[in-house]
């Protein structure tokens, strides 16, 4: 759904001088990454999204995945990350044009990084559970 | 005048939970098939395709029981090991042209969609108790 990743791009794009924007240096991608981007980055997308309608609303429910990247000998640089995006995003109130906001509330961080790359790439897997609402038209 | 009280607890109890084991591995059942379905919808490469072979069903070690659905799980473990890769992602790799995999979730998806059927169906098992 569209609105719902301009509104997450939106939100990483609003504070560029500090905190995740600039930690990963604004690259953040939908979906995948360009080949051979520069470290460290980030990509987002949807996993899941179930619709529930009831006689007055219509409610999406979606599970997004953040993967972020760091190729550095330390983990530091990808703890970092990790930390700054939970401040960036962990119950953060959105603007999605067409819904009303509910929730975006973390899930599970699954570590994914990539030992055989020298130096070895670093990254978590993050997931967000995102609660959107509208009336039924 | 006596009182006499008999007490079935433990009966209903067993009853429940051997309803309950069998419809956890229907369900288990349902999620491995739609997890193969939409894995078969997104996987591109031959490696990826692999993977339908490769799934499996056990009982959960976990205190409430349940079933656990896996992807080269315990007993199906393959060279090379890559079902979590595809259903996460992984990173682009600088300067090389091959070797980065695009997240295509297939587990995740499946439980999802089977959550309001997992409800139903132990709804109704239990109702015939």
């Amino acid at each position: 759904m569209n609105s719902l990743f301009q509104a997450v791009y939106n939100r990483f794009s609003s504070t560029t001088g500090s905190g995740f924007y600039n930690d990963v240096s604004g690259r953040m991608y939908l979906g995948h990454a360009s080949q051979g981007a520069t470290f460290p980055y980030c990509v987002y997308f949807s996993v899941t999204d179930g619709n529930d309608l009831d006689f007055s609303d219509e409610r999406e429910d979606f599970l997004l995945q953040f993967n972020i990247f760091s190729q550095n000998n330390s983990s530091f640089e990808a703890g970092n990350l990790l930390e700054s995006l939970k401040t960036m995003f962990d119950n953060c109130s959105l603007t999605v044009t067409g819904w009303r906001h509910l929730q975006f509330q973390r899930g599970n961080i699954y570590p994914n990084g990539d030992y055989t790359q020298v130096p070895p790439i670093q990254g978590y897997s993050v997931e967000y559970n995102v609660l959107l609402e509208k009336a039924r038209s | 005048m006596t009182f006499k009280m008999e007490w079935y607890g433990e009966k209903v109890l067993e009853a429940t939970n051997s309803v309950c084991a069998k419809v956890s591995k229907d369900i288990a059942e349902d999620v491995m098939e739609d997890a193969k379905r939409i894995l078969s919808r997104k996987a591109k490469t031959k490696t990826e395709d692999g993977l339908l072979t490769q799934f499996s069903i056990t009982d959960s070690k976990y205190k409430d029981g349940g079933s656990l659905v896996w992807c080269q799980g315990p007993g199906n473990w393959h060279e090379p090991y890559h079902a979590s890769f595809v259903e996460l992602g992984t990173p682009n790799k600088a300067g090389k042209r091959h070797g980065s995999v695009e997240a295509k979730p297939f587990m995740r998806p499946a439980a999802s969609k089977n959550k309001r059927n997992a409800k139903r169906k132990f709804e109704q098992a239990l109702d015939k108790l």
